[in-house]
């Protein structure tokens, strides 16, 4: 995998992260998508433990970075990324979920099935590969 | 209920939709997004079944009319209404749901199940 590719999210990372991951091999990509969702999903873990105002900072950064990632030709996961981040986006303004528990949790799981549905195309996509 | 604005959904009528809406009473703004649900939700059911075409149509006019609706003072509902407004965004890409079957019947999964949360979130109790 290059050296030059960022591995954290920043703005002014986006365009490297853009041009970065476009290079990589599919197996390559796939680790990587698979590296962040594992990441994203442990501290979702903490999140939903209460850690809430720090974690939330990380989580919205990793998932920036899972949005800027280019050349991922599976569609159902570029789907799925996209709800993450509108997901995300919600969470993440300040007053959308204030006075709707409800909605939160709601939020929560959605974000948790999704990542999982990633997870899950994503290691069978690895081993398909890993099986040619 | 005020009579005055237009009951479905039609591009060049968005601003009086809105207007309208604002000036119903809490009970009747709930009253037709319960109304508006219902129909969306009976449409869909149709729409599973098979007929496509046509029926996709008049679920974005329901859609689109839903998102016409503010005031709601009932945070869940605003938010699941914003749930529902990406969800139809989604569907009405091109080919945002093209080599994705999975996908999209996640999406009309997602789709009902906001509809329903709606429903049951809008009917009084008795």
């Amino acid at each position: 995998m290059s050296d030059n590719l960022p591995r954290d999210f920043t703005i002014l990372n986006r365009p490297k992260i853009r041009e970065g991951t476009k290079a990589l091999s599919t197996e390559d990509r796939n680790k990587l998508l698979l590296e962040k969702c594992n990441k994203v999903t442990s501290l979702m873990e903490k999140y939903s433990a209460g850690h809430r105002k720090y974690v939330l900072c990380l989580i919205r950064d990793e998932v920036k970075y899972l949005k800027y990632i280019r050349g991922n030709e599976n569609h159902f996961i570029e789907n799925q990324i996209t709800r993450l981040t509108f997901e995300m986006n919600l969470i993440d303004r300040k007053a959308a979920y204030i006075n709707d528990q409800r909605g939160f949790k709601n939020a929560l799981e959605a974000i948790n099935t999704n990542l999982t549905l990633i997870i899950e195309e994503l290691n069978s996509e690895i081993q398909s590969e890993s099986g040619d | 209920m005020n009579e005055d604005f237009p009951k479905y959904y039609d591009y060049y009528h968005r601003e009086e939709i809105i207007e309208g809406v604002k000036l119903l009473s809490a009970e009747d703004r709930n009253a037709l997004l319960l109304e508006k649900c219902k129909k969306a939700m009976s449409l869909m059911e149709k729409y599973n079944s098979g007929t496509r075409g046509h029926l996709r149509g008049w679920i974005e006019h329901e859609m689109n009319y839903i998102n016409c609706m503010e005031g709601f003072e009932n945070k869940f509902i605003e938010n699941q209404i914003s749930h529902l407004i990406f969800e139809k965004d989604q569907l009405m890409g091109v080919t945002m749901y093209l080599h994705d079957p999975r996908g999209l019947r996640i999406a009309m999964k997602t789709i009902e199940r906001i509809f329903t949360s709606l429903i049951e979130e809008l009917t009084p109790y008795e």
